[in-house]
């Protein structure tokens, strides 16, 4: 009989009774699933904001197009902060450009940065270069670690 | 000037791009996946699957380098695998052997086998999978009560026990279940 699989027979001695048997449910609500859905929703938000009308040119400040890149942005700005806070060890200065959570979170950074400049830049003719910029970015950073 | 701008966006993220792109074929492939890739490779493969999960857990390929499992698997070694026979007929040999040389952690754009590869030093080939740096500093919060002292555990090499997905592969810790104790939460 399996050395290592045969031990699932005896008895827990640990602190709760849960068993092994019981199907194992994946929660929705983790630290890691919140900085999942902070950056999916940013890239979510940016691509919206690309494509609603946009604000006529004597009122800029208002409408859709304005509200949604303020959410992108804070949005992006809390995938960054929980990815910090409840990832920080995964980075590392050993084999810098070998780790891919590396890159993840630079290109992350560098995704909310281009939607601050974009909406800093507002309603200039370049914003939206620094809003494309940022949103592949965000994109390249999910798929880094998809 | 628009257009202007959306090409040289286009060739700024590229160029970010570039140095994540070291040393990979199928690089291009793996960028136009949208295939979930976060974990380890899963094998799907019958003869694998029952020869080397006859005794453990059927550790994934992209959980060692090449150069490790090239060490395991010449069929000298296996006659002494860590003490047990896991010798194989010369037709299951092959079969496995391309398998795990095909998969191996440095042939994988897998996440974790990246993670593994970039915690490994140079040439290193370990014959563990629990001696890797990554694998270690990643159960460093865990003490015997959890693993050596738990009936149901006995050793970190007993993968699947406590990562409930880890046959898909999935070793997220959002997937831990330590028998004998609560849900993970560190
Ligand atoms: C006859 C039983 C048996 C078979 C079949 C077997 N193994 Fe093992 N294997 C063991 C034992 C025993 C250990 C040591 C376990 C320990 O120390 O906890 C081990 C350990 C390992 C380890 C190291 C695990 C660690 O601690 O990180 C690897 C890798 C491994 N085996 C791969 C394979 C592969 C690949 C195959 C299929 C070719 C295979 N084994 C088939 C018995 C077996
Ligand atoms: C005693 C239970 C247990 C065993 C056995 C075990 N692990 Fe883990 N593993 C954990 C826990 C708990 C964590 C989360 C630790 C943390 O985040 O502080 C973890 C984390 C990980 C992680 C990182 C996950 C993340 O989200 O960053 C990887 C990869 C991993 N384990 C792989 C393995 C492999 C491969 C094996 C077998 C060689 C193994 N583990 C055996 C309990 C276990």
């Amino acid at each position: 009989m399996p050395l290592l699989q045969s031990a699932t027979v005896l008895n827990a001695t640990g602190e709760s009774t849960s068993s092994v048997d019981t199907a194992f449910k994946e929660p929705w609500f983790t630290a890691n699933k919140w900085h999942q859905y902070f950056g999916l929703g940013s890239l979510a938000l940016a691509t919206l904001t690309a494509i609603v009308p946009k604000p006529s040119e004597d009122d800029p400040e208002t409408g859709i197009h304005p509200t949604l890149a303020n959410s992108a942005a804070i949005l992006g700005g809390a995938a960054v902060a929980s990815g910090l806070v409840f990832h920080y060890e995964d980075l590392s200065w050993k084999n810098f450009t070998k780790n891919p959570d590396n890159w993840h979170a630079l290109l992350g950074a560098l995704g909310t940065l281009g939607y601050v400049a974009a909406i800093a830049d507002a309603p200039d003719g370049n914003h939206p270069t620094y809003g494309i910029v940022g949103a592949v970015s965000m994109l390249a950073a999910i798929k880094i670690t998809w | 000037m628009n257009k202007i701008n959306q090409i040289s966006s286009l060739v700024i993220c590229t160029v970010l791009m570039t140095p994540y792109s070291y040393a990979s074929d199928g690089f291009f492939d793996w960028m136009s996946s949208t295939k979930r890739m976060k974990g380890i490779e899963a094998i799907d493969d019958k003869v694998y699957n029952e020869e080397c999960g006859a005794c453990h857990f059927a550790y994934q390929p992209g959980l060692l380098p090449q150069a490790s499992w090239k060490k395991l698997i010449d069929p000298k070694a296996l006659e002494d695998h860590f003490g047990d026979n896991a010798e194989l007929d010369a037709e299951t040999h092959k079969h496995i052997e391309t398998i795990l040389l095909d998969k191996a952690a440095d042939k994988s754009h897998y996440k974790r086998s990246r993670k593994i590869m970039a915690s490994l030093d140079k040439d290193s080939a370990p014959l563990r999978i629990s001696e890797i740096p990554y694998i270690i500093e990643k159960h460093d919060e865990l003490s015997s009560k959890h693993i050596k002292d738990n009936p149901q555990v006995k050793s970190l090499s007993a993968c699947a026990k406590c990562h409930q997905n880890a046959e898909q592969g999935e070793f997220d810790e959002d997937n831990v279940r330590i028998p004998g104790f609560k849900q993970w939460d560190d």
